[in-house]
Protein backbone atom coordinates (compact mmCIF):
# COMPACT_ATOMS: atom_id res chain seq x y z
CA UNK A 1 0.00 0.00 0.00
CA UNK A 2 0.83 3.42 -0.65
CA UNK A 3 0.11 6.81 -1.68
CA UNK A 4 -1.85 6.82 -5.00
CA UNK A 5 1.33 8.88 -6.63
CA UNK A 6 3.49 6.15 -5.65
CA UNK A 7 0.75 3.52 -6.78
CA UNK A 8 0.44 4.89 -10.52
CA UNK A 9 4.31 4.74 -10.74
CA UNK A 10 3.98 0.76 -10.14
CA UNK A 11 1.54 0.77 -12.36
CA UNK A 12 3.66 1.50 -15.30
CA UNK A 13 4.70 -1.75 -16.07
CA UNK A 14 1.79 -3.17 -16.02
CA UNK A 15 -0.25 -0.56 -18.62
CA UNK A 16 2.61 -2.35 -21.40
CA UNK A 17 1.70 -5.51 -19.77
CA UNK A 18 -2.09 -4.70 -20.44
CA UNK A 19 -1.19 -3.00 -24.17
CA UNK A 20 0.16 -6.77 -24.79
CA UNK A 21 -2.93 -8.19 -24.22
CA UNK A 22 -4.42 -5.48 -26.56
CA UNK A 23 -2.25 -6.76 -29.24
CA UNK A 24 -2.32 -10.53 -28.83
CA UNK A 25 -6.03 -10.74 -29.14
CA UNK A 26 -6.27 -8.95 -32.17
CA UNK A 27 -2.96 -9.02 -34.32
CA UNK A 28 -2.75 -12.86 -34.57
CA UNK A 29 -6.47 -13.33 -35.54
CA UNK A 30 -6.16 -13.41 -39.26
CA UNK A 31 -3.94 -15.99 -38.74
CA UNK A 32 -5.34 -18.59 -36.29
CA UNK A 33 -8.55 -18.02 -38.56
CA UNK A 34 -10.07 -21.20 -39.58
CA UNK A 35 -6.72 -22.92 -38.94
CA UNK A 36 -7.34 -26.87 -38.78
CA UNK A 37 -5.85 -27.42 -35.12
CA UNK A 38 -7.09 -28.21 -31.86
CA UNK A 39 -5.41 -27.01 -28.68
CA UNK A 40 -6.95 -28.67 -25.53
CA UNK A 41 -9.98 -29.31 -27.14
CA UNK A 42 -10.45 -26.24 -29.06
CA UNK A 43 -10.01 -24.85 -31.73
CA UNK A 44 -7.33 -22.95 -32.04
CA UNK A 45 -8.71 -19.18 -32.12
CA UNK A 46 -11.20 -20.27 -30.19
CA UNK A 47 -8.09 -21.21 -27.57
CA UNK A 48 -5.98 -18.33 -27.94
CA UNK A 49 -9.07 -15.85 -27.14
CA UNK A 50 -9.67 -18.35 -24.06
CA UNK A 51 -5.85 -17.94 -23.05
CA UNK A 52 -5.71 -14.66 -23.40
CA UNK A 53 -9.24 -13.33 -21.77
CA UNK A 54 -7.74 -15.59 -18.87
CA UNK A 55 -4.53 -14.03 -18.93
CA UNK A 56 -5.91 -10.47 -18.75
CA UNK A 57 -8.03 -11.49 -15.52
CA UNK A 58 -4.36 -13.33 -14.15
CA UNK A 59 -2.64 -9.99 -15.08
CA UNK A 60 -4.70 -7.72 -13.59
CA UNK A 61 -4.69 -10.04 -10.23
CA UNK A 62 -0.95 -9.87 -10.11
CA UNK A 63 -1.49 -5.92 -11.07
CA UNK A 64 -3.27 -5.70 -8.01
CA UNK A 65 -1.54 -7.31 -5.55
CA UNK A 66 2.12 -5.36 -7.08
CA UNK A 67 0.72 -1.81 -7.32
CA UNK A 68 -1.77 -2.01 -4.15
CA UNK A 69 0.72 -3.63 -1.56
CA UNK A 70 4.14 -2.55 -3.50
CA UNK B 1 -47.62 -28.39 -9.52
CA UNK B 2 -47.84 -27.16 -13.10
CA UNK B 3 -44.44 -26.49 -14.60
CA UNK B 4 -45.04 -22.94 -14.91
CA UNK B 5 -45.76 -22.82 -11.50
CA UNK B 6 -42.85 -24.24 -10.71
CA UNK B 7 -41.17 -21.85 -12.80
CA UNK B 8 -42.86 -18.50 -12.34
CA UNK B 9 -42.82 -19.07 -8.46
CA UNK B 10 -39.19 -19.01 -8.36
CA UNK B 11 -38.83 -16.18 -10.64
CA UNK B 12 -41.32 -14.37 -8.29
CA UNK B 13 -39.18 -15.10 -5.38
CA UNK B 14 -36.25 -13.61 -6.62
CA UNK B 15 -38.11 -10.50 -7.41
CA UNK B 16 -39.53 -10.23 -3.88
CA UNK B 17 -36.51 -10.43 -2.23
CA UNK B 18 -34.64 -8.09 -4.66
CA UNK B 19 -37.59 -5.36 -3.67
CA UNK B 20 -37.44 -6.06 -0.10
CA UNK B 21 -33.43 -5.81 0.05
CA UNK B 22 -33.72 -2.81 -2.20
CA UNK B 23 -36.02 -1.39 0.51
CA UNK B 24 -34.31 -2.02 3.11
CA UNK B 25 -30.94 -0.68 1.86
CA UNK B 26 -32.59 2.52 1.89
CA UNK B 27 -34.23 2.24 5.29
CA UNK B 28 -31.56 0.83 6.92
CA UNK B 29 -28.26 2.32 4.94
CA UNK B 30 -29.75 5.95 4.51
CA UNK B 31 -29.02 8.22 7.54
CA UNK B 32 -28.97 11.95 5.98
CA UNK B 33 -30.73 11.66 2.35
CA UNK B 34 -28.25 14.47 0.09
CA UNK B 35 -27.86 14.35 -3.51
CA UNK B 36 -24.34 12.58 -3.20
CA UNK B 37 -25.87 9.80 -1.14
CA UNK B 38 -28.75 9.56 -3.40
CA UNK B 39 -26.33 9.46 -6.25
CA UNK B 40 -23.03 8.25 -5.99
CA UNK B 41 -23.84 6.69 -2.37
CA UNK B 42 -21.88 9.15 -0.54
CA UNK B 43 -18.90 7.36 -2.45
CA UNK B 44 -18.97 4.92 0.92
CA UNK B 45 -19.32 1.74 -1.07
CA UNK B 46 -16.76 -0.80 -0.23
CA UNK B 47 -15.36 -4.04 -2.22
CA UNK B 48 -18.19 -6.69 -2.53
CA UNK B 49 -20.94 -3.94 -3.41
CA UNK B 50 -18.83 -2.44 -6.03
CA UNK B 51 -17.68 -5.31 -7.79
CA UNK B 52 -21.27 -7.11 -7.43
CA UNK B 53 -23.21 -3.54 -8.48
CA UNK B 54 -20.46 -3.28 -11.11
CA UNK B 55 -21.11 -6.58 -12.71
CA UNK B 56 -24.84 -6.38 -12.81
CA UNK B 57 -25.51 -3.15 -14.30
CA UNK B 58 -22.89 -4.18 -16.98
CA UNK B 59 -24.41 -7.91 -17.69
CA UNK B 60 -27.75 -6.64 -18.95
CA UNK B 61 -30.51 -9.19 -19.74
CA UNK B 62 -29.43 -8.39 -23.76
CA UNK B 63 -26.21 -9.67 -22.57
CA UNK B 64 -27.55 -12.75 -20.87
CA UNK B 65 -29.71 -14.16 -23.24
CA UNK B 66 -27.75 -12.40 -26.35
CA UNK B 67 -23.86 -13.88 -26.00
CA UNK B 68 -25.23 -17.41 -26.42
CA UNK B 69 -28.06 -16.73 -29.08
CA UNK B 70 -24.30 -14.93 -31.31
CA UNK B 71 -23.17 -18.23 -30.40
CA UNK B 72 -26.09 -19.85 -31.73
CA UNK B 73 -26.71 -17.36 -34.68
CA UNK B 74 -23.25 -16.96 -35.89
CA UNK B 75 -20.53 -18.78 -34.16
CA UNK B 76 -16.55 -17.29 -34.06
CA UNK B 77 -18.34 -13.81 -33.85
CA UNK B 78 -18.98 -14.26 -30.23
CA UNK B 79 -15.51 -14.16 -29.71
CA UNK B 80 -15.58 -10.33 -29.47
CA UNK B 81 -17.85 -10.22 -26.57
CA UNK B 82 -15.12 -12.81 -24.89
CA UNK B 83 -12.30 -10.40 -26.05
CA UNK B 84 -14.04 -6.57 -25.71
CA UNK B 85 -14.90 -7.49 -22.01
CA UNK B 86 -11.00 -8.23 -21.03
CA UNK B 87 -9.88 -5.59 -23.24
CA UNK B 88 -12.17 -3.34 -21.33
CA UNK B 89 -11.37 -4.92 -17.67
CA UNK B 90 -7.32 -3.70 -18.68
CA UNK B 91 -7.91 -0.67 -19.40
CA UNK B 92 -10.40 0.25 -16.48
CA UNK B 93 -7.77 -0.85 -13.71
CA UNK B 94 -5.87 1.78 -14.94
CA UNK B 95 -8.64 4.72 -16.09
CA UNK B 96 -10.89 3.99 -13.02
CA UNK B 97 -9.08 4.87 -9.96
CA UNK B 98 -7.63 8.17 -11.90
CA UNK B 99 -11.14 9.45 -13.00
CA UNK B 100 -12.48 8.79 -9.27
CA UNK B 101 -10.01 10.66 -7.39
CA UNK B 102 -10.91 13.62 -10.30
CA UNK B 103 -14.72 12.57 -9.55
CA UNK B 104 -13.73 12.94 -5.58
CA UNK B 105 -11.52 15.63 -5.53
CA UNK B 106 -14.24 18.61 -7.37
CA UNK B 107 -17.62 16.64 -6.17
CA UNK B 108 -18.52 15.50 -9.34
CA UNK B 109 -21.67 13.26 -9.37
CA UNK B 110 -21.90 12.28 -13.04
CA UNK B 111 -19.64 11.96 -16.01
CA UNK B 112 -21.48 15.45 -17.57
CA UNK B 113 -20.05 17.15 -14.58
CA UNK B 114 -16.82 15.70 -15.50
CA UNK B 115 -17.22 17.68 -19.30
CA UNK B 116 -18.39 20.64 -17.55
CA UNK B 117 -15.38 20.71 -14.87
CA UNK B 118 -12.72 19.57 -17.58
CA UNK B 119 -14.12 21.98 -20.75
CA UNK B 120 -16.05 24.67 -18.71
CA UNK B 121 -18.37 24.13 -21.42
CA UNK B 122 -21.91 24.19 -20.41
CA UNK B 123 -22.90 23.02 -24.50
CA UNK B 124 -20.22 20.23 -23.57
CA UNK B 125 -22.40 19.15 -20.24
CA UNK B 126 -25.19 19.57 -21.77
CA UNK B 127 -24.52 17.55 -25.21
CA UNK B 128 -23.00 14.34 -23.18
CA UNK B 129 -25.90 14.78 -20.84
CA UNK B 130 -28.79 14.34 -23.23
CA UNK B 131 -26.58 11.66 -25.43
CA UNK B 132 -26.28 9.37 -22.41
CA UNK B 133 -30.09 10.23 -21.96
CA UNK B 134 -31.34 9.46 -24.94
CA UNK B 135 -28.96 6.50 -25.91
CA UNK B 136 -30.33 4.85 -23.08
CA UNK B 137 -33.99 5.52 -23.67
CA UNK B 138 -33.70 2.11 -25.74
CA UNK B 139 -32.13 0.60 -23.27
CA UNK B 140 -34.77 0.59 -20.63
CA UNK B 141 -37.23 -0.14 -22.76
CA UNK B 142 -35.05 -2.73 -23.75
CA UNK B 143 -34.20 -4.31 -20.16
CA UNK B 144 -38.74 -4.45 -19.87
CA UNK B 145 -39.00 -5.97 -23.10
CA UNK B 146 -36.24 -8.90 -21.71
CA UNK B 147 -37.88 -9.65 -18.44
CA UNK B 148 -41.01 -10.13 -20.34
CA UNK B 149 -39.41 -12.41 -22.91
CA UNK B 150 -37.88 -14.56 -19.75
CA UNK B 151 -41.21 -14.39 -18.26
CA UNK B 152 -42.92 -16.02 -21.75
CA UNK B 153 -40.18 -18.76 -21.95
CA UNK B 154 -39.64 -19.76 -18.14
CA UNK B 155 -44.04 -19.95 -18.22
CA UNK B 156 -44.55 -21.08 -21.04
CA UNK B 157 -46.28 -18.22 -22.09
CA UNK B 158 -49.25 -19.21 -19.65
CA UNK B 159 -49.03 -15.50 -18.01
CA UNK B 160 -50.10 -12.08 -19.20
CA UNK B 161 -45.76 -11.20 -19.62
CA UNK B 162 -45.65 -8.12 -20.67
CA UNK B 163 -48.01 -6.75 -17.99
CA UNK B 164 -45.99 -8.58 -15.28
CA UNK B 165 -42.52 -7.78 -16.80
CA UNK B 166 -43.56 -3.26 -16.41
CA UNK B 167 -45.26 -4.26 -13.22
CA UNK B 168 -41.94 -6.25 -12.45
CA UNK B 169 -40.06 -2.84 -13.40
CA UNK B 170 -42.23 -0.44 -11.57
CA UNK B 171 -41.58 -2.17 -8.09
CA UNK B 172 -37.47 -2.29 -8.98
CA UNK B 173 -38.47 2.03 -9.74
CA UNK B 174 -39.65 1.90 -6.25
CA UNK B 175 -36.40 1.28 -4.41
CA UNK B 176 -34.61 3.41 -6.95
CA UNK B 177 -36.76 6.08 -6.23
CA UNK B 178 -36.54 5.74 -2.04
CA UNK B 179 -32.93 4.92 -1.95
CA UNK B 180 -31.07 6.11 -4.98
CA UNK B 181 -27.24 4.47 -5.29
CA UNK B 182 -27.59 2.67 -2.22
CA UNK B 183 -30.25 0.35 -2.87
CA UNK B 184 -29.39 -0.10 -6.30
CA UNK B 185 -25.78 -1.13 -5.51
CA UNK B 186 -27.47 -3.36 -2.13
CA UNK B 187 -29.80 -5.10 -4.19
CA UNK B 188 -27.48 -5.84 -7.68
CA UNK B 189 -25.22 -7.73 -5.31
CA UNK B 190 -27.90 -9.68 -4.71
CA UNK B 191 -28.56 -9.86 -8.30
CA UNK B 192 -24.93 -9.88 -9.86
CA UNK B 193 -24.14 -13.10 -7.35
CA UNK B 194 -27.69 -15.19 -8.68
CA UNK B 195 -26.27 -14.35 -12.30
CA UNK B 196 -22.92 -15.52 -11.76
CA UNK B 197 -23.87 -18.80 -10.06
CA UNK B 198 -26.57 -19.14 -13.07
CA UNK B 199 -24.47 -18.15 -16.39
CA UNK B 200 -21.17 -20.63 -14.87
CA UNK B 201 -24.06 -23.49 -12.88
CA UNK B 202 -26.10 -24.05 -15.95
CA UNK B 203 -23.59 -23.95 -18.37
CA UNK B 204 -21.66 -26.16 -17.09
CA UNK B 205 -24.11 -28.48 -16.76
CA UNK B 206 -25.78 -28.16 -19.96
CA UNK B 207 -22.19 -28.79 -21.44
CA UNK B 208 -20.75 -31.42 -18.93
CA UNK B 209 -24.52 -33.70 -19.60
CA UNK B 210 -24.34 -33.37 -23.58
CA UNK B 211 -20.74 -33.61 -24.22
CA UNK B 212 -18.50 -34.36 -21.31
CA UNK B 213 -16.88 -31.06 -21.37
CA UNK B 214 -15.15 -28.40 -24.37
CA UNK B 215 -13.70 -31.17 -26.34
CA UNK B 216 -17.15 -33.05 -26.64
CA UNK B 217 -18.69 -29.85 -27.54
CA UNK B 218 -16.08 -28.12 -30.41
CA UNK B 219 -15.60 -31.72 -31.95
CA UNK B 220 -19.99 -31.98 -32.65
CA UNK B 221 -20.23 -28.28 -33.85
CA UNK B 222 -16.84 -29.00 -35.80
CA UNK B 223 -19.06 -31.92 -37.65
CA UNK B 224 -22.51 -30.32 -37.84
CA UNK B 225 -21.64 -26.94 -39.04
CA UNK B 226 -17.48 -26.40 -39.12
CA UNK B 227 -18.51 -22.51 -40.48
CA UNK B 228 -19.84 -21.51 -36.56
CA UNK B 229 -15.67 -22.21 -35.33
CA UNK B 230 -14.39 -19.44 -37.97
CA UNK B 231 -15.05 -16.41 -39.40
CA UNK B 232 -16.73 -14.81 -41.14
CA UNK B 233 -19.13 -17.38 -39.27
CA UNK B 234 -22.19 -19.05 -39.67
CA UNK B 235 -23.79 -15.81 -42.03
CA UNK B 236 -21.09 -15.33 -43.39
CA UNK B 237 -21.25 -11.67 -42.71
CA UNK B 238 -18.56 -11.09 -39.61
CA UNK B 239 -15.37 -11.02 -41.73
CA UNK B 240 -12.26 -11.02 -38.55
CA UNK B 241 -11.74 -7.38 -39.39
CA UNK B 242 -14.81 -6.75 -38.16
CA UNK B 243 -13.74 -8.98 -34.71
CA UNK B 244 -10.62 -7.26 -34.52
CA UNK B 245 -12.61 -3.19 -34.47
CA UNK B 246 -15.47 -4.34 -32.53
CA UNK B 247 -13.57 -5.75 -30.26
CA UNK B 248 -11.31 -2.84 -29.81
CA UNK B 249 -13.81 -0.26 -30.58
CA UNK B 250 -16.24 -2.48 -28.19
CA UNK B 251 -13.38 -2.41 -25.41
CA UNK B 252 -12.37 1.50 -26.09
CA UNK B 253 -16.24 2.43 -25.55
CA UNK B 254 -16.86 0.09 -22.57
CA UNK B 255 -16.54 2.90 -20.41
CA UNK B 256 -17.39 5.82 -21.79
CA UNK B 257 -20.98 4.96 -21.06
CA UNK B 258 -22.45 7.03 -18.27
CA UNK B 259 -24.19 4.17 -16.28
CA UNK B 260 -20.69 2.50 -15.56
CA UNK B 261 -19.10 5.84 -15.42
CA UNK B 262 -21.80 5.88 -12.56
CA UNK B 263 -20.73 2.68 -11.26
CA UNK B 264 -17.45 4.30 -10.86
CA UNK B 265 -18.01 7.37 -8.30
CA UNK B 266 -19.08 5.19 -5.33
CA UNK B 267 -16.55 3.22 -4.52
CA UNK B 268 -14.92 4.25 -1.45
CA UNK B 269 -11.55 4.32 -2.96
CA UNK B 270 -9.26 3.40 -5.75
CA UNK B 271 -7.82 0.61 -3.92
CA UNK B 272 -11.82 -0.90 -3.72
CA UNK B 273 -12.15 0.11 -7.60
CA UNK B 274 -9.17 -1.78 -8.52
CA UNK B 275 -9.76 -4.48 -6.63
CA UNK B 276 -13.45 -4.75 -8.11
CA UNK B 277 -12.48 -4.03 -11.75
CA UNK B 278 -9.78 -7.38 -11.07
CA UNK B 279 -13.12 -9.32 -9.84
CA UNK B 280 -15.17 -8.30 -12.63
CA UNK B 281 -12.67 -9.60 -15.30
CA UNK B 282 -12.70 -12.84 -13.02
CA UNK B 283 -16.70 -12.96 -13.32
CA UNK B 284 -16.17 -11.99 -17.05
CA UNK B 285 -14.30 -15.47 -17.89
CA UNK B 286 -16.80 -17.17 -15.49
CA UNK B 287 -19.58 -15.75 -16.53
CA UNK B 288 -20.95 -14.46 -19.71
CA UNK B 289 -17.77 -16.93 -21.70
CA UNK B 290 -19.85 -19.70 -20.82
CA UNK B 291 -23.06 -18.57 -21.02
CA UNK B 292 -21.91 -18.03 -24.77
CA UNK B 293 -20.88 -21.58 -25.34
CA UNK B 294 -24.62 -22.61 -24.65
CA UNK B 295 -25.33 -21.05 -28.09
CA UNK B 296 -23.02 -23.32 -29.49
CA UNK B 297 -24.05 -26.64 -27.48
CA UNK B 298 -27.72 -25.49 -29.49
CA UNK B 299 -25.92 -25.57 -32.41
CA UNK B 300 -24.43 -29.17 -31.82
CA UNK B 301 -27.69 -30.84 -30.77
CA UNK B 302 -29.21 -29.33 -33.65
CA UNK B 303 -32.03 -27.71 -32.31
CA UNK B 304 -33.85 -25.07 -34.22
CA UNK B 305 -34.98 -22.38 -32.00
CA UNK B 306 -37.65 -20.04 -33.23
CA UNK B 307 -35.40 -17.00 -31.48
CA UNK B 308 -31.71 -17.42 -31.06
CA UNK B 309 -31.77 -15.50 -27.72
CA UNK B 310 -33.55 -18.53 -26.45
CA UNK B 311 -30.74 -20.84 -26.86
CA UNK B 312 -29.35 -20.82 -22.89
CA UNK B 313 -32.84 -20.81 -21.52
CA UNK B 314 -34.52 -23.58 -24.10
CA UNK B 315 -31.49 -25.77 -23.27
CA UNK B 316 -31.72 -25.57 -19.40
CA UNK B 317 -36.26 -26.41 -19.98
CA UNK B 318 -35.25 -29.41 -22.23
CA UNK B 319 -32.29 -30.92 -19.84
CA UNK B 320 -33.04 -30.10 -16.19
CA UNK B 321 -36.64 -28.71 -16.21
CA UNK B 322 -39.30 -26.22 -14.38
CA UNK B 323 -36.89 -25.61 -11.48
CA UNK B 324 -33.82 -25.07 -12.93
CA UNK B 325 -35.93 -23.46 -15.54
CA UNK B 326 -37.27 -20.65 -13.09
CA UNK B 327 -33.58 -20.16 -11.45
CA UNK B 328 -32.23 -19.20 -14.69
CA UNK B 329 -35.41 -17.39 -15.79
CA UNK B 330 -34.89 -15.80 -12.29
CA UNK B 331 -30.92 -14.82 -12.97
CA UNK B 332 -32.17 -13.69 -16.98
CA UNK B 333 -34.97 -11.43 -14.94
CA UNK B 334 -31.99 -10.40 -12.30
CA UNK B 335 -29.49 -9.17 -15.47
CA UNK B 336 -32.26 -6.92 -16.75
CA UNK B 337 -33.41 -5.26 -13.88
CA UNK B 338 -30.54 -4.43 -12.17
CA UNK B 339 -28.75 -3.20 -15.63
CA UNK B 340 -32.43 -1.40 -15.94
CA UNK B 341 -31.88 0.28 -11.97
CA UNK B 342 -28.56 1.82 -12.97
CA UNK B 343 -29.39 2.76 -16.17
CA UNK B 344 -32.30 4.51 -14.72
CA UNK B 345 -30.87 6.31 -11.83
CA UNK B 346 -28.04 7.21 -14.36
CA UNK B 347 -30.79 8.89 -16.93
CA UNK B 348 -32.28 11.02 -13.49
CA UNK B 349 -28.91 11.82 -12.41
CA UNK B 350 -27.95 13.28 -15.68
CA UNK B 351 -31.47 15.16 -16.11
CA UNK B 352 -32.12 16.79 -12.35
CA UNK B 353 -28.31 17.57 -11.89
CA UNK B 354 -26.53 18.76 -15.45
CA UNK B 355 -29.94 19.68 -17.32
CA UNK B 356 -32.34 21.11 -13.89
CA UNK B 357 -29.32 22.09 -11.65
CA UNK B 358 -26.80 23.54 -14.11
CA UNK B 359 -28.69 24.83 -16.70
CA UNK B 360 -32.37 26.13 -15.01
CA UNK B 361 -31.95 26.61 -11.55
CA UNK B 362 -27.91 26.70 -10.16
CA UNK B 363 -28.88 27.82 -6.81
CA UNK B 364 -31.36 24.35 -6.57
CA UNK B 365 -30.35 23.47 -2.78
CA UNK B 366 -29.37 20.23 -2.14
CA UNK B 367 -32.54 18.76 -1.01
CA UNK B 368 -34.36 20.16 -4.21
CA UNK B 369 -31.95 17.95 -6.29
CA UNK B 370 -32.46 14.81 -4.31
CA UNK B 371 -36.51 15.79 -5.05
CA UNK B 372 -35.54 16.32 -9.32
CA UNK B 373 -33.57 13.45 -9.72
CA UNK B 374 -37.06 11.46 -7.90
CA UNK B 375 -39.00 12.80 -10.03
CA UNK B 376 -36.66 12.28 -13.18
CA UNK B 377 -36.65 8.38 -12.04
CA UNK B 378 -40.40 7.98 -12.31
CA UNK B 379 -40.65 10.30 -15.76
CA UNK B 380 -37.72 8.15 -17.55
CA UNK B 381 -39.43 4.43 -15.98
CA UNK B 382 -42.90 5.56 -16.73
CA UNK B 383 -41.59 6.54 -20.58
CA UNK B 384 -39.14 2.95 -20.84
CA UNK B 385 -43.03 1.34 -19.70
CA UNK B 386 -44.81 3.26 -22.42
CA UNK B 387 -42.44 2.69 -24.91
CA UNK B 388 -42.96 -0.97 -23.94
CA UNK B 389 -46.63 -0.91 -24.66
CA UNK B 390 -46.93 1.28 -27.61
CA UNK B 391 -43.49 1.23 -29.62
CA UNK B 392 -41.27 -2.22 -29.08
CA UNK B 393 -39.31 -1.99 -32.34
CA UNK B 394 -39.10 1.52 -33.73
CA UNK B 395 -36.30 2.36 -30.87
CA UNK B 396 -34.36 -0.03 -32.66
CA UNK B 397 -32.20 2.23 -34.63
CA UNK B 398 -31.01 3.94 -31.36
CA UNK B 399 -29.84 0.71 -30.13
CA UNK B 400 -27.74 0.46 -33.50
CA UNK B 401 -26.21 3.60 -33.03
CA UNK B 402 -25.73 3.75 -29.18
CA UNK B 403 -22.55 1.71 -28.55
CA UNK B 404 -20.60 3.87 -31.33
CA UNK B 405 -22.53 7.19 -30.87
CA UNK B 406 -21.38 6.74 -27.17
CA UNK B 407 -17.89 5.66 -28.17
CA UNK B 408 -17.48 9.39 -29.78
CA UNK B 409 -17.17 11.19 -26.28
CA UNK B 410 -14.06 8.60 -25.75
CA UNK B 411 -11.36 11.92 -26.61
CA UNK B 412 -13.10 14.25 -24.09
CA UNK B 413 -13.45 11.78 -21.35
CA UNK B 414 -10.82 9.51 -21.49
CA UNK B 415 -8.06 11.73 -23.36
CA UNK B 416 -9.10 14.82 -21.36
CA UNK B 417 -8.44 13.17 -18.09
CA UNK B 418 -4.86 12.18 -18.70
CA UNK B 419 -3.83 15.13 -21.33
CA UNK B 420 -4.46 18.50 -20.21
CA UNK B 421 -3.82 19.89 -23.71
CA UNK B 422 -6.93 18.00 -25.04
CA UNK B 423 -9.49 21.73 -25.70
CA UNK B 424 -13.07 21.56 -25.71
CA UNK B 425 -13.14 22.89 -29.69
CA UNK B 426 -11.13 19.67 -30.38
CA UNK B 427 -13.88 17.18 -28.25
CA UNK B 428 -16.73 19.12 -30.03
CA UNK B 429 -15.26 19.37 -33.33
CA UNK B 430 -14.44 15.42 -32.93
CA UNK B 431 -17.93 14.08 -31.32
CA UNK B 432 -19.30 16.49 -34.31
CA UNK B 433 -18.01 14.20 -37.03
CA UNK B 434 -17.66 11.03 -35.24
CA UNK B 435 -21.25 11.27 -34.68
CA UNK B 436 -21.95 11.80 -38.08
CA UNK B 437 -19.25 9.42 -39.79
CA UNK B 438 -21.27 6.44 -37.06
CA UNK B 439 -24.70 7.36 -38.32
CA UNK B 440 -23.38 6.84 -42.23
CA UNK B 441 -21.49 3.84 -41.89
CA UNK B 442 -24.33 2.33 -39.54
CA UNK B 443 -27.47 3.42 -42.16
CA UNK B 444 -26.08 4.62 -45.57
CA UNK B 445 -22.89 1.97 -46.10
CA UNK B 446 -22.56 -0.18 -43.41
CA UNK B 447 -19.64 -1.23 -41.95
CA UNK B 448 -17.74 -0.26 -44.84
CA UNK B 449 -14.95 -2.82 -45.64
CA UNK B 450 -15.88 -5.09 -42.76
CA UNK B 451 -14.59 -2.28 -40.25
CA UNK B 452 -17.21 -1.87 -37.27
CA UNK B 453 -18.62 1.95 -37.26
CA UNK B 454 -17.41 2.40 -34.40
CA UNK B 455 -14.01 2.54 -35.27
CA UNK B 456 -14.98 4.54 -38.47
CA UNK B 457 -16.21 7.46 -36.18
CA UNK B 458 -12.88 7.17 -33.91
CA UNK B 459 -10.54 6.98 -37.29
CA UNK B 460 -12.27 10.49 -38.20
CA UNK B 461 -13.34 11.70 -34.44
CA UNK B 462 -9.62 11.09 -32.88
CA UNK B 463 -7.52 12.70 -35.58
CA UNK B 464 -9.74 15.78 -35.72
CA UNK B 465 -10.06 16.03 -31.67
CA UNK B 466 -6.37 15.95 -31.01
CA UNK B 467 -5.43 18.22 -34.25
CA UNK B 468 -7.57 20.85 -33.41
CA UNK B 469 -6.63 20.54 -29.47
CA UNK B 470 -2.69 21.02 -30.56
CA UNK B 471 -3.78 24.26 -32.63
CA UNK B 472 -6.30 25.29 -29.80
CA UNK B 473 -4.42 24.77 -26.71
CA UNK B 474 -2.40 28.13 -26.84
CA UNK B 475 -5.08 30.25 -27.06
CA UNK B 476 -7.50 28.34 -24.83
CA UNK B 477 -7.61 28.81 -20.69
CA UNK B 478 -5.11 26.11 -19.36
CA UNK B 479 -7.27 23.13 -18.48
CA UNK B 480 -8.40 23.16 -14.40
CA UNK B 481 -6.45 19.93 -14.60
Amino acid sequence: MGTEEAVRSRERLFMWLAALIWLMVTVPAPFLNGLPVFVAGMPILWFWMLLWVVLAAVLLTVAYFVVERG
Amino acid sequence: MEPAAIASSIIFTVLGITIVIGVLAYRLGIKVLRADTYIVAGRALGFIVTFLNMAAVIYSGFAFLGAAGWAYSYGAPVLYIWVYGALAYTFAFFFAPRIWSVAKGRNLLTQADFFLWRYNSKLLMTLVALVGILFNIPYIQLQILTVRYVLDLSTYGALPSLHLAVLSFLLVVLYVFLGGMVSVAIANVFLGAIMLGAMLGGSLAIIGHYFGGLEGLFRAVAEVSPQHLAFPGAAGIHPVQWFITAAVGCGLGFWVWPQLAQMVFPARSPRVLRRSVVMTSWYHVLGIIWASLTGLAAVALGIKLAAADQAFIFLIDKTFGPAALGLIGAAGMAAALSSGAGILLTQASLCARNLYQQLVKPTASDRELVLVTRISVIVFAAIGAILAYVAPAQLVYLLLVGYAGITQMFPGWVLGSIWKWITREGVLAGLVVGETVVVLTTFVWSNPLGIHSIVWGLIFNLPLALLISKLTYREAKAPQG
